[in-house]
């Protein structure tokens, strides 16, 4: 019993930096690296669904119009 | 889902492809390979006469520890990338904990004349200074971008 509990502590001690290193893949997958690119790709999205919002606004306006006609 | 080795953003890193991704997990594997020669193997897998009394004194786990730490560290910092500003700041303590490491088996290597570790060594401490000068770019560069984003 000793000996398996000894080994398990041993098995921790490069068992927690991979277990470390595969939760950061993990969670960083795909990886948007925050660059300076990426953040204007980010802006350019906001604005465009920001667009595309207004854009549907206006053709739900348009069709109310319509539709009294 | 895409799993990706390869990180994006840091100039230094996109520059060099997976080089220092791959370095970094061969380090890894380097040290994996010698904490289990040290935690199996029945003979010290250090000799004295080949690394120097000096580093000999600590354990061979301490150092296989020290290196998986090291890497895994930088490799974090290379996964997490331009995802959190900071990340340089990983990489660069990693790259450091490197040339510690690397630099104290040149120096005890010196000590009993065991010139093929010291070149080995060296060569190895060598490419983190480099990594550590890449890295502190990298964070100089965050540095100077706070506050513009």
């Amino acid at each position: 019993m000793e000996a398996i509990i000894e080994l398990l502590l041993k098995a921790g001690v490069p068992a927690a930096p991979l277990a470390a290193i595969a939760f950061v893949m993990w969670r960083f997958r795909g990886g948007d690296m925050g660059s300076s690119e990426s953040d204007a790709i980010r802006v350019e999205l906001a604005t465009l669904t920001r667009d595309h919002s207004e854009t549907r606004e206006r053709l739900a306006r348009i069709e109310g119009l319509l539709s009294k006609k | 889902m895409s799993w990706q080795l390869k990180p994006r953003a840091s100039r230094n890193l996109q520059r060099h492809g997976n080089g220092q991704v791959t370095h970094q997990w061969v380090l890894m594997v380097m040290a994996l390979a010698f904490w289990a020669a040290a935690v199996f193997m029945p003979g010290p897998v250090m000799p004295p006469e080949l690394y120097g009394y000096w580093v000999t004194s600590f354990a061979a786990e301490f150092w296989a520890a020290s290196i998986m730490f090291a890497s895994a560290i930088y490799l974090i910092g290379c996964y997490i990338n331009g995802a959190w500003r900071w990340s340089p700041a990983l990489r660069l303590f990693g790259a450091s904990w490197h040339v510690f490491t690397m630099g104290a088996f040149a120096y005890g290597a010196t000590t009993v004349d065991g010139w093929a570790m010291v070149m080995i060594s060296s060569a190895f401490c060598g490419l983190h200074v480099w990594f550590v000068g890449l890295n502190l770019s990298d964070l100089i560069g965050a540095i100077l971008r706070w506050g513009r984003k």
